[in-house]
């Protein structure tokens, strides 16, 4: 009971140290790695100069997320529309479990919604530790291969173009749940009891309503992992045979074949500033660890599933770099996939390398140190090079533009907002009133709009008035001053205020 | 204080207590350890509550708000709750009765 305990505690302190603390604290200092963090932290504290902690969502999709869930709230009902710019303004939503989660998880906790995304993370980011850990110790049989892979799990590297486990977002929870995945997958082939099947099933069907290519990839992967185990075939056949059945029923609504192979190919561009081959976003010692481990797992039947679910995505991963196309998954997605099974390797690579040392130069306290240390420190860079692309997360809005915003609440409910359309997600959030532009994320606004909303403070009155009604605006937000008749100003804090115009048009 | 308290209580709603109860309605005996168990809960849990508010709402147009949502969680907790409760008392029925056929068999 005590180990355990100790090891969710662990998990649980690794995790929010990761996600949060060192990924928050960055707009305390603007450093590029978690070591001058700490630096700089000390620095601050000796100086005993105010610690900032940024607590407002980091990514444009975590904001959407939290929008759509937001909305859900209000509305008590699952909506299909774009929040932001009101319900004549439809949006398919295909990530209604996730959303779902997030709504769930206001309503019963009490948090705000622009407050979530400092919390929820590092939960998730928990939940795929453990799920690390559950899966890598049933694979190895010990607690500290589970904790090495945990630790390399939780050292994801997440950027604006590559989004991970730092955000709010359904590929964060779909990262979490796939050593869980895997975990209940080989417990319901190993002993093909109904209950494993029945949480399998559970599982499954909510990570493919929260984010379906977390979910697809399980058909290759469980796929090359019966075709190497042809007694489990031969001893599951009838179990196979219906999910066969099923998935062609399925594929029939989107029959005839190209149109399959059309809704399941993606078209996508190499992430900007972000890591995107194996090499680069493992690193050299991670790369030859998970080397190290996979070859280590093909030794055994249970332990197998980890370099072939790695080796079944990896066609679709060179169909990408060959043609900048990809089938079933988008590129950025498959990718997260393959770096977590790498990272869940290269945990199993290290306690191999770890028990070999062990082996080789005895169990003296100085060599144990000396080893432990070594540990340390190869975890300590692969944590540390996973803060690499921190600097150009976005950051939407700033404790004084909250402070701005607030005002809108003052204004009539309907009133519209015309902002730049990177201000305007937090224009709705926080002064709860409906926008006109929004940048393009998880929702999207009209590319026009965007482009006029982004130039309006610099237009002459002429344009700007034309552009109001166009658009319908009630109030105008700008950071600079603006001089035409029909423009009121509302709200005008000082120096670097937003300044809240309310359109009073003459006559 | 209280903010604090009531958001941990909601994330062991959400996230643990119902997949919890369920976990032991699928395995009530000692098939998984309390750590394979907890990362049960924590997924079954999710799912539950997720799928059967999506299912509801767009169902039977049952409203998500926080009654509702309680109402939810608390009624799979107890179903699951009592039906593991109920599978282990069977299966110590069957051990006990095991054990005494055993010892009827050695006298």
């Amino acid at each position: 009971m005590k180990k355990e305990a100790s090891t969710v505690l662990i998990l649980a302190i690794t995790s929010i140290l990761l996600i949060n603390v060192f990924v928050r604290l960055e707009y305390l200092v603007s450093p590029q790695d978690y070591s001058i963090i700490l630096y700089g932290l000390a620095d601050k504290m000796l100086e005993k100069k105010e610690i900032r902690y940024y607590p407002y969502p980091l990514h444009l999709d975590s904001w959407d997320q939290l929008a759509i869930a937001k909305e859900t709230i209000k509305k008590e009902k699952i909506i299909d529309y774009n929040p932001y710019l009101g319900e004549n303004h439809p949006d398919r939503n295909w990530e209604k479990a996730y959303t779902l989660l997030l709504t769930e998880t206001l309503l019963l906790t009490g948090i705000k919604p622009l407050y979530l995304d400092s919390v929820f993370p590092a939960v998730v980011g928990f939940i795929l530790a453990l799920n690390a850990f559950i899966l890598v110790r049933h694979l190895t049989k010990s607690m500290l291969a589970g904790l090495f892979s945990a630790v390399f799990a939780l050292s994801f590297k997440s950027s604006s173009t590559l989004t991970g486990i730092w955000f709010s977002v359904p590929i964060a929870y779909g990262i979490a749940m796939m050593p869980l995945m895997l975990y209940i997958s080989l417990k319901a082939i190993e002993e093909g009891k109904n209950r494993w099947m029945l949480a399998l099933a559970l599982l499954f069907t909510q990570v493919t309503l929260a984010h379906p290519p977390s979910a697809i990839i399980y058909l290759p992967i469980l796929g090359l992992y019966l075709v190497t185990q042809p007694r489990l075939v031969w001893e599951h056949k009838k179990e196979i045979v219906a999910a066969g059945f099923l998935l062609i029923l399925l594929a029939l609504q989107f029959a005839p074949a190209e149109k399959i192979i059309k809704e399941l190919s993606f078209g996508d561009e190499p992430p900007k500033g972000a890591a995107f081959h194996p090499l680069s976003f493992l690193g050299f010692p991670a790369t030859l660890l998970a080397l190290a481990g996979g070859i280590w797992c093909f030794g055994g039947r249970k332990k197998r599933i980890l370099p072939l679910a790695f080796l079944a995505l990896l066609p679709l991963m060179t169909q990408f770099y060959l043609t900048n196309s990809i089938f079933l998954s988008p590129f950025r997605r498959l990718f997260s996939f393959e770096m977590m099974l790498a990272l869940n390797m290269a945990g199993i690579g290290l306690w191999l390398v770890y028990r070999k040392v062990n082996e080789v130069i005895g169990r003296g306290r100085i060599t144990q140190g000396v080893v432990l240390l070594a540990v340390a420190l190869l975890l300590f860079n692969q944590i540390d090079s996973g803060y690499r692309y921190r600097h150009l997360l976005i950051t939407a809005i700033i404790e004084d533009d909250v402070r701005d915003i607030e005002y809108l609440e003052d204004t009539p409910p309907n009133s519209k907002i015309l902002a730049n359309s990177l201000d305007s997600r937090g224009m709705w959030f926080i002064g709860e009133r409906q926008v006109i532009s929004l940048m393009p994320a998880r929702l999207r606004g009209d590319n026009k709009i965007n482009s006029e909303a982004n130039r309006f403070c610099s237009m002459n009155c002429e344009d700007k008035e034309k552009v109001i009604k166009e658009m319908k605006a009630d109030y105008v937000v700008c950071t600079k001053e603006l001089e035409c008749p029909f423009l009121n100003e509302v709200y005008n804090r000082g120096a670097g205020s937003k300044r809240i115009y309310e359109y009073t048009p003459a006559g | 204080m209280i903010e604090v308290l009531r958001a941990v209580t909601g994330f062991i709603l959400v996230l643990f207590l119902p997949g919890y109860a369920f976990s032991y309605a699928l395995f009530p005996g000692k098939e998984i350890d309390l750590l394979e168990r907890i990362a049960l809960s924590i997924g079954l849990s999710i799912s539950l509550v997720v799928l059967s508010t999506l299912a509801l709402n767009t169902l039977l147009g049952v409203a998500i708000n926080l009654i509702n949502s309680l109402l939810v969680i608390l009624t799979i907790t107890l179903a699951s709750a009592l039906t593991g409760y109920y599978r282990r008392k069977q299966i110590n029925t069957e051990k006990n009765k095991s054990i005494k056929n055993a010892g009827t068999k050695q006298t």
